[in-house]
């Protein structure tokens, strides 16, 4: 079964609260067993009701809902297109997926009595595996399976390449694990501690009214939402950023060069 | 590492995949796809229109240059035609008057002929009249009739001898 209290404080959720108030019982363990899916199902299907309710009413000359998705969406495409190229347009609903995610979940979290799942190494994890599924997948699609090996070895081009060979391609398969790492430990960090620091604020606030015994807490920890709410959109486009950058070091390396040098030249 | 760990969370971290899954599938198929479509929809018909609006300019400024030029050449034929008028209205003018003297010339001279008939007229009235006159005033003076041949052997003899005098 898994452990009921977190090894951190916490600012308590209303899946929390439901559960320590049936508990103990099954559908208490279901609650704490399931908090982290139950909160990314209602992020999911926030995000699944907006995106088709916006769907289904495309104009050419947008509403509200439409011209906020429009920016996002448009802004999404110009940096992963900024960053790989013309030919990037194809990532983009994966990226822009990733950062649409995240921030909700990242701005859900801050709602009272609701938590960010992106503090939890059980959601950011997966997340961060599918990215490199993905990069994967792209480097063995796009190079092909030599092409893929070749770019795994360092994609050596002289005898010199080709010496060091050996010792780049252990190298190169151990960046390869290391990028989802990074990826799930920065985010699930950064969250993670934005949560903690609310819960000890809020701790504290509480404390300090304590002696008057009345039921609420003075709310020192209104500056560090703020905080938050930056962190949140910053660790999103992160997350997302060197996500379109692994996929452009894995794409054939004559194609990117080439893609970013005519961006580079248009944009000039 | 705690496998054990790893082992209970499996389920939920897969459960976390799928979700992340079906998020991007509906994102892709519901927002990016249409959006993104909308979007160069949108692009292209601004270009199109600025590409249509500079191809307008283009004409205009060629039509202007047209009519510029058609204007200069019908401003030079207005002149042409106003100097071809004025130099006609010359020529009818001097032709108006030719016409006018002839005709008063004309005038005048059936005038003075119809002055000489009708002094003709005149003189042959009074030629009567003096011999009818005479005639009475002769038969007063000499107490008888003259017959009309002698009458008017007299008469004539008196008249050019008036003539000539």
């Amino acid at each position: 079964m898994k452990q009921v209290e977190h090894a951190y404080p916490e600012v308590m959720n209303w899946i929390q609260l439901m559960a320590r108030a049936t508990a103990p019982s099954p559908f208490s363990d279901f609650l704490f067993q399931w908090e982290e899916v139950i909160f990314s199902g209602i992020v999911i299907m926030l995000i699944s009701v907006f995106a088709i309710a916006v769907s289904r009413k495309i104009k050419f000359i947008p509403g509200r809902g439409q011209a906020f998705l429009e920016l996002l969406i448009s802004g999404l495409d110009d940096i992963v297109t900024s960053v790989i190229g013309s030919r990037g347009r194809t990532y983009t609903p994966f990226v822009g997926s990733l950062f649409i995610y995240i921030f909700v979940s990242n701005l859900f979290g801050l709602v009272p009595l609701q938590n960010s799942t992106m503090g939890f190494l059980t959601t950011v994890a997966p997340i961060a595996f599918c990215v490199f599924l993905y990069v994967q997948w792209i480097g063995i699609t796009k190079n092909g399976i030599l092409g893929y090996l070749h770019h795994l070895c360092g994609s050596p081009r002289d005898i010199f390449g080709w010496l060091v060979a050996p010792l780049m391609f252990p190298l190169h398969v151990l960046g390869e694990f290391i990028k989802p790492l990074a990826l799930s430990f920065r985010l699930y960090g950064n969250i993670m501690a934005g949560h903690v620091l609310l819960a000890v604020f809020m701790g504290m606030g509480i404390q300090m009214l304590k002696p008057l015994h009345v039921p609420v807490g003075l709310p020192i920890h209104f500056p560090f939402i703020f905080l938050e709410l930056l962190i949140g959109i910053i660790q999103a486009f992160v997350f997302s950023l060197l996500s379109t950058i692994y996929i452009a070091m894995m794409l054939p390396h004559e194609e990117y060069q080439h893609e970013n040098h005519a961006v580079g030249t248009t944009h000039g | 590492m705690d496998f054990h760990v790893i082992q209970q969370a499996l389920p939920e971290m897969v459960t976390q995949l799928l979700g992340f899954l079906i998020v991007f599938f509906i994102l892709k198929k519901f927002a990016f796809g249409s959006i993104l479509g909308v979007i160069d929809a949108r692009r292209k018909k601004i270009e199109d229109e600025f590409q249509g609006i500079e191809r307008t300019k283009r004409e205009l400024g060629d039509l202007e240059t047209e009519y510029k030029r058609r204007l200069a050449r019908i401003e030079d034929e207005a002149r042409q035609k106003i100097q071809e008028a004025a130099e006609i209205g010359k020529t009818l003018a001097k032709e108006v008057q030719e016409n006018a003297v002839q005709d008063a010339k004309k005038m005048v001279d059936r005038a003075k002929t119809e002055i000489a008939n009708d002094l003709a007229q005149a003189k042959l009235v009074l030629r009567n009249e003096i011999i009818e006159l005479s005639g009475l005033m002769t038969e007063k003076i000499i107490k008888h009739k003259l017959d009309s041949k002698e009458h008017e052997r007299l008469v004539d003899q008196f008249i050019k001898e008036m003539e000539r005098v």
